[in-house]
């Protein structure tokens, strides 16, 4: 391969990289609720990418490589910090929606209690909850991202799920919104 | 009598993961069983809300301050949780009142592919009303490609009433539309039942097809990524 056509196709694969940055950031801090750590997460993430790019056989499975090395990236986060990250790092100002301040109170109450519910699960559960709902994996896909058996997937999902409903209609949450309502 | 369906399988059934066979057979059970109805529409709802609880991050504001497709996600998260918390009933809250809105809403679909369903539950003329404008509106878009736009127009509960031949003051506007190919105008066949069950004979305007479920219907486009408007 001429050196023009190397560089010509890493560029490509920097744009294209570039594109999934905020979809990746996003996951990130659906996992951690820390905009330092989700920050750091991404970086990493790229980075370890544009090393590894010649392992990635489906360019189509773009994201769901990149989604597993960034689960990768945060496993590692975890066990080095001794799984005193997972809870000493949520800042409950993440919880709110900086990202449209101008959003009626209302709004950013309901985000902030969602994220709180999923902050609340347990890792495991909330990195599925997260693949399948926000990022819209398959459970086959989400399987081989945590490298878990699909029943896993499966079994983590329902229990994600049924912890969120249970801590989004507890009495005071549904309280609280009325008066919000009002 | 049937063995409880496991929250396993629902979720499943949300996420679009059964197969046709197993999809099927839920769906005829669904249509039978309310409270597995609410079940599933609870998780559904759930869904949306994490969804809405995390936009993607803007890499720059748009240049208008117009309707952006994460505060919609939002709007719907919200609407959806006062749905959730105050046990209404199903997206009641989430409608859109405002062409200017409306507008926008259009654009998004537009930049999402072109497929959108439009819910109407509500027989107040004002919302059916809104409802027909945007079915004739959403009928004649085109997505980015040219192609005309995908459209469901569902509905349900008292909003079954605007298909109904004999009741519907609109039939002359839905005979117009049922002539677009690439709308199709589904009623509720629960809203259907509920009307026979009180002696109501209930016969639908030409074109116009049943679905087991309003619910099953929404979701099961919702999860294949079509937009979703309710009048």
């Amino acid at each position: 391969m001429s050196l023009l056509r190397f560089i010509s196709r890493t560029r490509q694969f920097e744009i294209r990289l570039e594109e999934s940055r905020a979809r990746l950031w996003r996951l990130a801090h659906s996992w951690c609720h820390n905009r330092a750590i989700a920050d750091d997460l991404v970086q990493d993430t790229l980075a370890k990418a544009l090393v590894r790019h010649g392992q990635l056989r489906d360019a189509e499975a773009l994201h769901g490589w990149l989604c597993s090395i960034m689960a990768h990236c945060w496993h590692d986060q975890l066990r080095a910090r001794k799984d005193t990250l997972d809870i000493d790092a949520i800042d409950e100002h993440e919880l709110m929606d900086c990202a449209s301040p101008e959003d009626d109170c209302l709004q950013n109450e309901v985000v902030r209690r969602v994220r709180q519910a999923i902050a609340g699960l347990p890792v495991g559960q909330r990195e599925v909850v997260t693949l399948v709902d926000l990022e819209e994996f398959s459970y086959a896909e989400v399987a081989e991202i945590l490298e878990v058996p699909i029943g896993t997937v499966m079994s983590r999902l329902s229990r994600a799920r049924v912890a969120l409903r249970d801590a989004l209609r507890e009495p005071a949450a549904v309280a609280m919104i009325h008066r919000l309502r009002g | 009598m049937h063995p409880e369906v496991s929250d396993e399988i629902l979720s499943a059934y949300i996420d679009n993961e059964l197969d046709p066979a197993e999809r099927a057979a839920l769906l005829d059970r669904i249509a039978t069983d309310g409270t597995l109805r609410g079940r599933a529409c609870e998780l559904w709802q759930l869904k949306q809300m994490v969804r809405g609880a995390y936009p993607l991050p803007q890499r720059q504001r748009p240049a208008h301050a117009g309707f952006t497709a994460p505060r919609w996600a939002h709007a719907l998260a919200a609407s959806l949780l006062l749905a959730l918390g105050s046990l209404s009933g199903w997206l009641v809250h989430g409608r859109i009142d405002a062409d200017r809105q409306f507008a926008s809403q259009i654009e998004a679909i537009r930049s999402d592919g072109g497929r959108v369903v439009l819910h109407l539950f509500s027989d107040e003329p004002a919302r059916m009303e809104a409802a027909l404008g945007m079915a004739e509106q959403l009928a004649n878009a085109r997505d980015r490609a040219g192609r005309p736009f995908r459209v469901e127009f569902i509905a349900n509960g008292p909003g079954l009433h605007l298909l109904r031949a004999g009741g519907s003051p609109y039939a002359t506007r839905i005979e117009m539309l049922r002539h677009h190919d690439n709308l199709r105008l589904i009623a509720c066949r629960q809203a259907i039942a509920r009307l026979q069950e009180r002696g109501l004979d209930v016969t639908l305007l030409p074109g116009v097809e049943e679905a087991p479920s309003a619910e099953g219907e929404l979701a099961a486009r919702l999860t294949q990524g079509w937009r979703y408007v309710q009048s």
